[in-house]
């Protein structure tokens, strides 16, 4: 299994948008995939019309075990699975921490399902936490949206930091242009700037698109609703990207 | 983690009427149509099936299904038609090892073929997430060109994490007066086909009962021997894969280790004639036996060697696999010959036959159960005094006398198995396989090494060739020596097990009295 963890300190960058549309990928290329939502607000559970059970909760959720097995849903799509958030996620940094070798906590709690899937992909909370920090215990692979504005890139430019100082492996963390208005001078000259200094950015940049935006009414990735528009295109380029970083090949078998 | 049910509908009609009902109830989308056709592979004796797999051709596709999890792996071919035959043809990948842990080395056939009009509707619930599926389908049941069966069905099939709206609907259906096909596609299929799915199996699997006089046990476990014999010829004579001949020749010996026990239960001419031919046609096969052997053993003996040595196992190997075809011819033109059918025939009439009044031996009518423990009995106790007298200075021949003798006690207690609490037979008969195995291991190096032997002789020293096969066929030689070493030094801890207490108390326990 491959976990991959879309992150961001900023929110509203785009994290769900893309994990969601990056895990559909996954899966009609036949590799078993799981989402796991880890935001209380559950973004990502709502665009594929998921509820988690009324008795699972954050506490349930770091014990792990037959606590994942069973709430572990199904989606409209084949070899796609999703394990849904709680609003009681909010907690998660306190139910971590109670836990022994709280920041590697996530990554043990996957373990137990390794061989179930062939991707795992984590839509993580905004914010730096110990949630975040077992993010990055946990995933092979951190990939940043990164709206190119000036604030956007200064917070990314703080994770690097944060990475270095806590001796993180810089060279998992990748990122990716999102949300961009090509229209915008600014945008352009931000992305002109970070891509020729900069190292491990996707060449994929994501637009600022309604079809996107539509997702939250259709409650479907756009991969799936509209798999021929441009937007659905650019999703599947960055797929491509990515599976080629984790060093898997196209459609299986 | 998907389940799935199916449920057998009368007709097309009914199909149609059941649709109607059940949209009535429950909130169900528009219907989608698909068209499949599949052809169901497994082996003869139906590994995949019984292992809870099942494996199909769609199009260019594998498809290997767990029906346990609902999961599945696919294989892309790429061209229609070319059937893989053994796993040894697929590509390396996951897909070829996880077919190679439930099939080995056995080949894949097409058992069943269908084609299948789907209509497909999803149960969703209030937020418009699907929860369950729902399949129609119409199924046509046969190979091309035959007579086509075509079955109704309809399937539920669960989606992770919905359990209960799963069991919610299959209740509506089963109130809708449908009853549960039990089985999957694959069975449901062959049962179509007027077939069974897993009814072949190379174990010895009668049921006899502890009254039952011992000529009539006797005669059914004959009789089922003789059975599997007559199912494994073709795949003998066809030279489909190598285990036809391996169940083949274990029905064989197990026919020749029943015959044994009629003393005083059939006339000694019996025994005497068919102990015979059972024999003949036993050694007839053995040249073929040990030569499948050595090819399905070419991967591991390569790994033996080391790389400097390996190119000279090639030239042994064409020589094995010419000695091979020559041995598989002879013994297919000997199942079609005169002599072999007409051993079959004279031996089936007798078993079916019930003997003229003045034939009957006294031993003939008491019940089974008291010849099942006897017989046992004695082996077990000369198993024992074999085993006791091995050490250090037995020679092989001595090792294989027990080998031998523990067979036969192993094929009586599978005769008989049914006679007894299955835990503790079965319990038995663990405890004699790890002996067994230790004893068939050694022999097997035994007669490996020989054979090798002897292909150094043939070979020529003066050419290079010659000399490359007799350096790898000495090497191979001096490793199956090694192991033989280190499966000796195991022998005795093996047998302490199997002549211990608690082996003891079991075999007094089940086998005393009568």
């Amino acid at each position: 299994m491959i976990t991959l963890a879309l992150y961001s300190m900023k929110g509203g960058v785009g994290k769900t948008a893309a994990a969601v549309n990056l895990a559909h990928l996954a899966s009609v290329e036949t590799y078993r995939t799981l989402i796991c939502d880890l935001d209380p607000q559950g973004a990502s559970s709502y665009y594929f019309r998921i509820k988690a059970a009324r008795n699972f909760n954050s506490s349930k959720f770091v014990k792990g075990g037959r606590n994942i097995d069973e709430n572990i849903k199904g989606t409209d799509y084949p070899n796609l699975d999703l394990l849904p958030s709680k609003l009681s996620y909010r907690n998660l940094d306190l139910a971590l921490d109670e836990m022994k070798n709280s920041k590697f906590r996530l990554r043990r709690v996957f373990s137990e399902i390794e061989h179930e899937y062939d991707y795992l992909i984590l839509d993580c909370p905004p914010g730096i936490s110990l949630v975040s920090e077992n993010v990055f215990n946990a995933a092979d692979y951190i990939f940043v949206p990164l709206i190119p504005t000036t604030l956007s890139v200064m917070t990314y430019e703080k994770l690097l930091d944060f990475f270095t100082k806590k001796e993180y492996d810089v060279s998992r963390l990748y990122a990716f242009f999102s949300m961009v208005e090509s229209k915008k001078s600014l945008h352009k000259e931000i992305i002109e700037k970070i891509e020729s200094g900069g190292r491990n950015i996707l060449r994929t940049r994501i637009p600022y698109r309604s079809d996107i935006e539509r997702m939250g009414v259709y409650r479907e990735p756009v991969t799936a609703f509209l798999p021929q528009s441009d937007s659905a295109r650019i999703y599947a380029a960055l797929w491509e990207e990515i599976r080629g970083i984790t060093g898997k090949g196209g459609a299986e078998g | 983690m998907e389940y799935s049910l199916y449920f057998v509908l009368e007709d097309a009609n009914a199909r149609d009427d059941f649709l109607g009902r059940l949209k009535n109830v429950l909130p169900l989308t528009e219907e989608r149509k698909a068209a499949k056709k599949q052809l169901f592979l497994d082996t003869y004796d139906h590994r995949l099936y019984k292992k809870g797999f099942l494996l199909t051709m769609e199009d260019s596709r594998l498809i290997l299904r767990d029906t346990g999890d609902g999961s599945s792996l696919s294989l892309d071919l790429h061209a229609e038609g070319c059937m893989p035959r053994f796993c040894r043809d697929l590509p390396e990948c996951p897909f070829r090892d996880n077919l190679r842990s439930v099939i080995d080395v056995r080949a894949l056939l097409p058992v069943v073929g269908i084609e299948s009009r789907v209509t497909h509707l999803n149960l969703e619930n209030e937020d418009g997430k699907t929860v369950a599926h729902i399949n129609f389908e119409d199924v046509e049941v046969g190979d091309d060109g035959t007579d086509k069966t075509v079955i109704h069905l309809l399937e539920a099939v669960s989606v992770r994490g919905y359990v209960e709206e799963f069991e919610k609907l299959t209740r509506y259906i089963s109130d809708l007066g449908l009853a549960p096909a039990g089985g999957n596609i694959f069975s449901i299929a062959l049962g179509a086909a007027g077939k069974k799915a897993g009814d072949y199996t190379s174990k010895v699997s009668v049921v006899l009962d502890t009254g039952m006089p011992s000529g009539e046990a006797l005669r059914i476990i004959l009789g089922s021997l003789l059975e599997t014999m007559r199912k494994n010829e073709d795949g003998i004579v066809k030279d489909i894969d190598t285990e036809f001949l391996h169940d083949f020749r274990v029905a064989v010996r197990r026919t020749r280790s029943a015959l044994t026990l009629i003393r005083g239960i059939f006339p000694e001419g019996v025994k005497e004639k068919f102990k015979a031919e059972f024999a003949g046609i036993g050694r007839k096969s053995n040249e073929l036996r040990d030569l499948d052997i050595y090819l399905l053993r070419r991967e591991e003996y390569t790994e033996m060697l080391p790389p400097a040595l390996r190119a000279g196992l090639d030239p042994l190997f064409d020589i094995i696999a010419r000695e091979r075809e020559e041995a598989h011819r002879e013994f297919a033109l000997e199942l079609a010959s005169d002599s072999y059918r007409r051993s079959i025939d004279d031996w089936e009439r007798f078993l079916n036959e019930p003997e003229a009044p003045g034939d009957a031996l006294p031993g003939a009518d008491a019940p089974v159960i008291g010849l099942a423990k006897l017989r046992i009995r004695k082996r077990y106790k000369k198993a024992l005094k074999l085993g006791k007298g091995i050490d250090g200075s037995s020679s092989d021949r001595d090792l294989h006398t027990l080998r031998i003798e523990c067979k036969k006690l192993r094929y009586y207690l599978e005769f008989f198995e049914s006679l007894f609490p299955a835990g503790e037979i079965k319990e038995v008969i663990r405890h004699l396989k790890v002996l067994q195995d230790n004893l068939g291991d050694y022999n097997d190096m035994h007669v490996q090494q020989e054979r090798l032997k002897g292909y150094i002789s043939k070979m020529n020293a003066s050419e290079n060739e010659g000399r490359e096969s007799i350096a790898a066929a000495g090497g191979l030689i001096s490793e199956l020596y090694m192991k033989q070493k280190e499966i000796r030094s195991e022998f005795h801890g093996r047998f302490e097990e199997f002549a211990g207490e608690e082996m003891k108390g079991l075999f007094d326990n089940l086998f005393s009295g009568n």
